[in-house]
């Protein structure tokens, strides 16, 4: 492939750079999985692991949504856009992970699995994941466009945390070491915001989760 | 389709008009029509030979459960045409099957009888509703089944459709059937390429046969709250099957013109959508399948040359005769504010910047191509009557000044209510969107010294009058991006 393909797809894909983050994340987190975390860790360093764990689980799921956002901005605007929104967006999930880390310390995974497996069944659930792709078109340039793609980025962070909080406060039971638990949430969270018509996953995904609690009480 | 199915000779789909010229409000191939959806409105609600079971198959309404027959219309993607064309094949078969054990009708009418069509854009009076669909009752005096007071009472009233609503013109300008589902790009005569997709999963805006007329029509019919302006119940109008004839029709008028070719990727010809045939038993159909209306069963009595369609005016959108480029359109200018929609004029002005992209810069930052987008249309309730969309149109005080030179193509509102819809699983963006190639007009402004990139107007104007405040429409941002 020759180097201008090469940028050619970046001019489409303008979100491969946050992919490559949300990569950097996930083997930065396989880099560090024999090292001993969870609830026996300092606070700090447990919600520096939860911090990197976030980025590698929401961020593939969003990328669809940041390609658009990213693509409806001015063209010098593109990348500066992303961090943005993505940014707010993970400093929503920080937020949690200050409340959940600490709350979480001494819960049972296997609890917090079956609970996330009865909130996939439930209408809010669905509501906030529909609410997520509810992205207003922003303004074209200067602050106004700063601030209003911040707002943006918190609001798809809110309408995320809402949709997910139970499968993520099971995370922060397991922590961030939990790479096999990690890799399938974030298949499912991706897979509950690019699917299209992707209600009809929440059977499947109860069951999955379902079955993880049990794995997880075994 | 099954081949079984197909038949040795075409039946012909007629227009309502004609067919009135030629024997008045009831000719029998209408009073058939008639008769055969009062059979269908007669059945219970759960069986899918049933009007309210074929309208579902369209749009439930929110809260309603869906399945895999129902809620199941192609809007704003290429699965726009071939899907409503087999809708209709089979919503055909299952009024013929009541047509045919229908004791009143006459043997030749049974063995002739097709859907007809209605050709709004014929000239004379073809733009008024067709008497048959706007009488209360049948000639023996009986309630006409076609006939609902849920329309925008001007429509039941005779008054004609307006001429920019009715007008294919722009859509059979389009060169190509479907363009790549990207932010900025017109989407093509057919619509965006998609997945399966049923109204706003993608952000993507409808085609330019959808938006102009089909869109267009739906709401000046329907009128604000009226069936045929929103998705759920715009097939209890019967008049509903005869606009989607009509633009069914269209389909074959576009494909006629010379290099106009229906698209061959697999994704388009191979997914298949579910139905029911007239015994009510489980079908599957694919666009393959549906692209030889003769196999399907039907031909329409004209499918005119595209000479023969209305003349062309000071247009703006005759394509730029220029391969679409490979690389993504850039937005160069948009507007700050929202603007609101009440019923009368409203405009907005933004300044257009120098691209920036390598691929326009490396062109002199000449755009191949330019698009206007207006973007996040939002509002309660659908106002009925689309706004028509101009680009730099003149102050009115020169009397000279013509302004469909500067129409670039109609905001519409079919839908509106699933724009924001959080209730049914087919969210995917905030709003309407539009996208229109307004390529030739910037070229031709540019070379009469009337653009000017510090000063883009947009202007939207109602193409029908409302009595009193429509119900207001909200236009997020306007903008303006080069390819």
């Amino acid at each position: 492939m020759t180097a201008l393909a090469v940028r050619r797809i970046g001019w489409s894909h303008p979100e491969l750079a946050a992919a490559a983050v949300a990569a950097g994340a996930w083997a930065l987190l396989l880099g560090h999985a024999e090292h001993p975390h969870g609830p026996g860790e300092p606070y700090l360093a447990n919600l520096s692991g939860w911090t990197v764990m976030a980025v590698a689980m929401m961020v593939p799921g969003a990328l669809a949504d940041v390609r658009i956002v990213a693509l409806s901005s001015m063209w010098p605007r593109r990348q500066r856009t992303i961090a943005l929104f993505l940014g707010s967006y993970v400093c929503v999930w920080i937020a949690f992970g200050v409340v959940a880390v600490a709350a979480a310390a001494e819960a049972s995974v296997g609890v917090l699995l079956a609970l996330a497996a009865a909130w996939e069944l439930s209408a809010w659930k669905w509501r906030a994941v529909r609410r997520c792709h509810l992205i207003g078109a922003l303004p074209p340039r200067g602050a106004s466009a700063d601030a209003a793609c911040a707002r943006a980025g918190l609001r798809y962070g809110w309408r995320c945390v809402v949709s997910c909080w139970p499968l993520m406060l099971a995370m922060a039971a397991a922590g961030h070491q939990a790479m096999a638990l990690m890799a399938l949430l974030t298949v499912v969270v991706a897979a509950e915001k690019i699917v299209v018509r992707s209600a009809r996953l929440r059977g499947p995904a109860a069951a999955l989760l379902a079955g993880a609690a049990l794995l997880a009480f075994v | 389709m099954r081949e079984t199915q197909r038949m040795a000779e075409p039946l012909i789909r007629r227009d309502a008009w004609g067919l009135e010229e030629e024997e008045g409000t009831w000719h029998p191939i209408l009073q058939a029509y008639a008769l055969g959806v009062g059979v269908m409105q007669e059945r219970d609600a759960d069986d899918p030979l049933s009007w309210e079971y074929q309208a579902e198959v369209h749009g439930v309404a929110s809260g309603r459960p869906p399945d895999e027959f129902r809620n199941q219309c192609q809007h704003n993607t290429w699965f726009f045409l071939p899907w409503h064309r087999m809708y209709l094949a089979w919503f055909e078969r299952i009024v013929r099957a009541a047509v045919r054990e229908h004791p009143e009708i006459p043997t030749d009418v049974k063995d002739a009888w097709a859907l007809p069509y209605w050709n709004y854009d014929r000239g004379d009076s073809t733009a008024r509703l067709p008497t048959a669909f706007r009488e209360p009752q049948l000639s023996d005096g009986s309630d006409n089944p076609l006939f609902t007071p849920r329309r925008d009472p001007a429509i039941n009233d005779g008054e004609p459709l307006s001429d920019w609503a009715i007008s294919a013109q722009l859509a059979m300008e389009e060169e190509d059937f479907a363009h790549e589902a990207i932010p900025g790009l017109a989407p093509g005569f057919g619509g965006p390429i998609t997945g399966w997709h049923h109204f706003g999963e993608g952000r993507t805006p409808a085609g330019a046969l959808e938006a102009t007329p089909h869109n267009d029509v739906h709401g000046e019919i329907g009128g604000a709250g009226g069936l045929m302006s929103v998705v759920a119940t715009a097939p209890l109008d019967p008049v509903f099957w005869l606009h989607h004839a009509n633009v069914d029709r269209l389909w074959g008028v576009w494909l006629a013109q010379l290099g106009r070719e229906n698209p061959t990727d697999t994704a388009w010809t191979g997914l298949a959508f579910d139905f029911h045939d007239e015994q009510g038993a489980p079908v599957t159909s694919t666009a393959g399948e549906v692209l030889d209306t003769e196999a399907l069963g039907y031909a329409y009595d004209e499918i005119p040359t595209p000479a023969l369609l209305s003349e062309p005016g000071p247009r703006r959108r005759a394509m730029p005769g220029r391969p679409l480029p490979d690389h993504p359109p850039e937005l160069v200018g948009a507007s700050e504010e929202k603007v609101e929609l009440t019923g009368s004029d409203a405009s907005v002005a933004f300044p257009v910047s120098e691209p920036s992209s390598p691929a326009l810069l490396a062109d002199e930052g000449r755009p191949s191509r330019v698009y206007l987008n207006v973007e996040e249309v939002e509002g309660e309730q659908s106002p009925g009557a689309s706004y028509a969309v101009y680009l730099n149109l003149p102050d009115d005080t020169d009397a000279d000044t013509d302004p469909e030179a500067y129409h670039v193509g109609n905001v519409s509102f079919f839908g509106i209510e699933l724009a924001q819809d959080i209730d049914n699983d087919h969210t995917g963006g905030r709003g309407l969107r539009f996208a229109f190639d307004i390529t030739t007009l910037v070229e031709r402004l540019t070379e009469e010294g009337s653009w000017d990139p510090q000063q883009v107007r947009v202007t939207f104007t109602p193409l029908r009058p409302t009595e009193g405040e429509a119900p207001p429409v909200r236009i997020g941002r306007v903008g303006i991006y080069y390819q």
